[in-house]
């Protein structure tokens, strides 16, 4: 049993996945909306969104307001913004960075002997690079 | 006739202009090409906003009719005037300007442009706008709630908005659309999607009963924001599409002008510069003539 979620705002699509629960905040307050809901047109709060997958990983959207339409275990969330605040994107990032740092690593060890103090100073550098990604 | 220094110096000033000028005619072309996409970019948002309307029957609509759709004896209008933040864009603003309607009407300008010429000739201003060039869908939010808190308070009984419509990259039209009071809910949805070239799909319906949280007036309130909030953005970036044209237009005339001036004064530079050397050799000669 799964639910479809699709998060629309007018410049992009921010998400299409498949979910097991997704909550929202309408303006009445919280909902969880589970498969086999019955069919239902909510109204969106300023609010965050949490997407719930099956592997047991949290995803959450920073939803402006707008409207969430659930049909045939489809749900549309149409809103003014939304932003992926610490969903699978920075953690990629991070793997990215991290991965990119080591790589540049490996060239200079490659290219010739390194002293300790350079090798140190790389280190800071690694440590900076992945400071500023996350801090992004 | 003018000294060599002269015209090497003004060779060299016309050489720059026409560089800036096309750097220039570039960048417009992108920009423009950015706003376009943008507003092709907007379709799916556009689609699944339909499938919601699709939800929502005529009778249930006229139940709970929101004040935008409500038509009303026209008073005092209110018209917002898209222009632009910067100049060198041709006569884009000019031709913008002259088909500003007469009467007592009152102003919203978008951009420093709109602003200047709306104070300048002592138009009630209410409000002054900046959009920059990405044209973002927050930046309209602004506009939107003045305009919607004025007309529901009846301070004004119409808005409408005077802008550049994009035809295609070398024509653009001032055009003046009617944004409230709007037509029918769906005949303004359906305007809509025919403008991003779509069609209403009606998509398989749920036989159980649908829900509406908090109820459905609510969401109608919400939806005759949104149709207002989109309409105006499309505006914008029309308007913008057109600036951006009509830059590219401008820049493009000014480059092939200073190619030419150029190519002027380069004969000049080479008439100069063989006066001078004839006149060397004429003088070289009379001391020739005046030795034997």
């Amino acid at each position: 049993m799964a639910l479809f979620v699709e998060i629309m705002t007018p410049s992009q699509v921010i998400c299409s996945q498949e979910v097991i629960s997704l909550v929202v905040d309408s303006v009445m307050g919280e909902i969880e909306i589970l498969p086999e809901h019955r069919p239902i047109i909510v109204l969106l709060d300023v609010g965050s969104t949490r997407l719930k997958f099956s592997d047991g990983k949290v995803e959450t959207i920073a939803t402006s307001s707008g409207i969430l339409k659930l049909e045939n275990d489809r749900a549309i969330l149409v809103v003014e913004e939304a932003i992926n605040i610490h969903g699978l994107q920075t953690a990629a990032t991070v793997e990215n960075a991290k991965a990119l740092a080591q790589e540049a690593l490996k060239a200079t060890i490659n290219q010739g002997n390194l002293e300790q103090n350079e090798l140190e100073q790389l280190e800071a550098k690694i440590r900076a690079e992945l400071n500023k990604k996350l801090q992004k | 006739m003018k000294g060599l220094k002269e015209v090497k110096n003004r060779i060299r000033a016309v050489d720059s202009v026409s560089k800036i000028a096309q750097a220039m005619q570039l960048v417009a072309v992108s920009k423009m090409k950015r706003a376009q996409d943008f507003a092709i970019g907007s379709r799916p948002y556009l689609l699944h906003l339909s499938e919601i309307i699709c939800c929502l029957s005529e009778k249930k609509i006229q139940k709970n009719r929101h004040p935008f759709f409500i038509p009303r004896e026209i008073g005092k209008r209110c018209i917002i005037v898209i222009g632009t933040d910067k100049g060198l864009c041709g006569v884009l603003n000019n031709t913008l300007f002259k088909s500003i309607p007469g009467g007592e009407n009152y102003f919203i300008s978008v951009g420093r442009k709109a602003m200047q010429f709306l104070s300048r000739t002592k138009h009630p201003l209410l409000a002054s706008f900046s959009i920059n060039d990405r044209v973002q869908y927050h930046e309209v939010l602004g506009i939107c709630d003045l305009i919607s808190k004025l007309y529901l308070n009846g301070e004004i009984d119409s808005v409408e908005v005077l802008y550049q419509k994009f035809i295609n990259t070398l024509t653009y039209a001032p055009s003046l659309q009617r944004m409230l009071p709007m037509e029918g809910f769906h005949d303004v949805f359906n305007q809509m999607l025919k403008s991003a070239s779509l069609e209403l799909e009606y998509f398989q319906r749920d036989v159980r009963g649908l829900l509406f949280e908090p109820d459905i007036g609510q969401i109608i309130d919400h939806m005759a924001k949104i149709f207002l909030k989109y309409n105006l953005h499309q505006v914008l970036l029309e308007a913008k599409a057109s600036e951006h044209s009509a830059r590219m237009v401008a820049m493009k005339n000014a480059t092939d002008n200073a190619e030419s001036l150029s190519q002027e004064l380069k004969l000049e530079y080479n008439k100069v510069r063989q006066y001078a050397i004839t006149n060397e050799i004429m003088e070289l000669a009379a001391s020739a003539m005046e030795d034997d």
